[in-house]
């Protein structure tokens, strides 16, 4: 019963709230990035992360560091977080973890698939793996020649099993079909989120689904733009959407049609929330559409926190931290490649 | 007026010397204005060339920093395991770009030395290049390639005879083989021939403009070889006037 959280919630999930919040605590503030945005190496990165929670995780890395380093180890500090909090948790919170991290499931076995279709090393492509979406039996995955392969020899015993229901064929692994493959699971993995969280009922569900909706639409969008010019056909674009969201399902059907950037605009901007996301760029520029995206989702996830009693919370801060990386990241960039100009253009401030 | 008359002899003698000796003057004041003006002209090429080449090395600057930011951009948005070296497809395919050189001779200037009129060919290596695309109907083919040398698909595009003969036979077993080969490896060749493909058939728009510049970029590496080759054929070029002029 909605509402009446508060008698109950804290038997079980009390501790690990505390725990999240704690740790919500430690991201990086604008006063941090103001610091971060001043480096001119990436040790000076390096030397401003030390006084962070990141600051155990880069100490022993030697110069000169890399990019790619700095990135690694402060998802490693994420991925130890979220492993202390599923091994303390119960269920339904432990589902709940668990089906955060399907994402990078899904993304890690696309990798393997595609780099043993480029004839790379196994071993090398495991390293370069999502730690979070590591399970038993993933270097198997280099054996299968096609989907029914996949399923039959790994993905069976995997949580992803249910989403291959609509992509199991006898055909060959290609980049189309290894490209159709991954939208399709994540559309199915998105969907069955969705209804657990909806079964799961209170503000969990209310958040959850709020959140799962706009992660949908922006889906839903960037494959309407990243399709352009490719050999996509209109009908299979429609079925990579999701069937759920604010565009569903009238603004998919206007955006399978869309053959560029203005038309996307045009359909979106009938929507009031994305009107706003859409009014931040001038016309025919889409290079600033990712972070206006990851700024609406910011502003969405740090609301999450502003209610108490429901697993909203643990969603918001994996997805608040894998931000805060992703800003890392550009900075890292921008330092390393001599141009602070552009510093500014990948930040998304989360406090 | 026999004195008078060789006098007259002596001083037309004179005069006919003073005349050739005039015209031998001027002959040679015409000859360093007409090389004065070929060393300035040499002079000026080189400068032209060396503008070119500095305007081609900011150009070439600029492209490559804006590839990396796009690529930087392209890891903002869709993931920096999606854009790793570990997906470059190490299967054997052709090189999306051939470079084809080729030598242009040209005439420098007459040294003019009066008992030998010796011409100097200097050659001048000119670089150009063509965007090479697979051909629909033949994939292991290239179009628009500037080369004397027939691709190997074409060159062992041999029918077989039919003959009894059995060492024709077994050549055109070979040639069936190698026909086979090739056509296995020429499919695979037109199929990872964008390497745009290799991070997915869905990429950023950032990474297609990446893809652009780094082109744009390899045209500029290109313009400016040949513009490094024609500065250094221009500075040879001024540097033996040079010591000519000094000879003289």
């Amino acid at each position: 019963m909605y509402g009446f959280e508060a008698l109950t919630f804290n038997i079980h999930g009390g501790y690990l709230e505390a725990i999240v919040r704690g740790h919500r605590g430690g991201l990086l503030t604008a006063v941090d990035y103001n610091n971060l945005c001043q480096c001119e190496t990436l040790d000076d990165i390096k030397m401003h992360l030390s006084a962070t929670e990141y600051g155990p995780y880069l100490q022993n890395e030697p110069s000169p560091l890399r990019t790619t380093t700095i990135v690694e180890k402060c998802t490693q500090k994420l991925v130890d977080e979220y492993k202390h909090m599923l091994t303390q948790a119960t269920e339904p919170l432990s589902t709940f973890l668990e089906y955060i991290t399907y994402g990078h499931m899904i993304d890690n076995i696309v990798l393997i698939v595609t780099g043993t279709l480029h004839e790379r090393d196994v071993h090398e492509l495991l390293e370069k793996c999502h730690p979070l979406g590591m399970f038993e039996s993933i270097a198997t995955l280099a054996v299968a020649q096609n989907m029914r392969e996949l399923y039959r020899l790994v993905l069976v015993d995997t949580p992803l099993a249910p989403y291959f229901s609509e992509c199991i064929t006898s055909e060959d692994l290609d980049e189309m079909n290894i490209e159709i493959m991954r939208n399709t699971l994540y559309k199915a993995y998105l969907e069955d989120f969705y209804k657990f969280c909806k079964k799961l009922g209170g503000a969990t569900s209310e958040i959850m689904c709020d959140l799962l909706s706009f992660e949908a639409d922006r889906r839903a969008v960037n494959i309407s733009i990243n399709s352009i010019g490719t050999e996509l056909t209109r009908d299979d674009r429609r079925k990579l959407f999701s069937n759920f969201g604010l565009l569903y399902p009238y603004g998919h059907e206007e955006l399978a049609l869309c053959e560029d950037f203005d038309q996307v605009r045009g359909v979106m901007e009938k929507y009031p929330t994305y009107n706003l996301i859409f009014a931040k760029l001038s016309y025919g520029e889409s290079q600033m559409l990712d972070k206006a995206f990851y700024e609406e989702e910011v502003k969405r996830l740090c609301l999450a926190f502003e209610q108490q009693f429901h697993y909203a919370v643990f969603f918001a801060y994996v997805r608040l931290r894998e931000q805060e990386i992703r800003n890392l990241m550009w900075i890292s960039e921008c330092v390393a490649q001599n141009q602070k100009s552009r510093i500014h253009d990948g930040i998304v401030y989360i406090f | 007026m026999e004195q008078a008359k060789d006098a007259a002899d002596d001083g037309s003698g004179r005069v006919e010397e003073k005349s050739g000796e005039a015209d031998s003057t001027s002959t040679s004041s015409c000859v360093s204005e007409v090389q004065e003006a070929h060393e300035d002209a040499q002079m000026l090429r080189l400068l032209d060339a060396m503008d070119h080449l500095l305007s081609c090395r900011d150009s070439l600057a600029k492209s490559l920093s804006q590839g990396w930011m796009e690529i930087a951009s392209a890891r903002y948005s869709m993931g920096p395991s999606r854009i790793d070296q570990a997906l470059f497809s190490l299967k054997p395919c052709t090189a999306s770009t051939l470079v084809s050189v080729s030598r242009t001779d040209e005439l420098v200037i007459d040294k003019g030395h009066v008992e030998e009129c010796e011409q100097e060919c200097i050659s001048q290596q000119e670089f150009q290049f063509a965007l090479q695309s697979p051909h629909k109907d033949n994939p292991g083919g290239y179009e628009n390639a500037k080369s004397d040398v027939l691709p190997q698909s074409q060159l062992r595009q041999r029918h077989p005879s039919g003959s009894a003969n059995r060492q024709h036979t077994d050549n055109d077993f070979e040639d069936s083989n190698i026909l086979g080969n090739d056509s296995d490896m020429a499919q695979s060749k037109s199929r990872g021939h964008d390497s745009l493909a290799w991070f997915g058939t869905l990429v950023s728009p950032h990474l297609r403009v990446a893809q652009s510049s780094f082109k744009e970029a390899l045209e500029t590496v290109v313009e400016l070889a040949t513009s490094q080759s024609t500065i250094q054929m221009a500075y040879r070029q001024i540097q033996e006037s040079g010591g000519l002029v000094s000879g003289m």
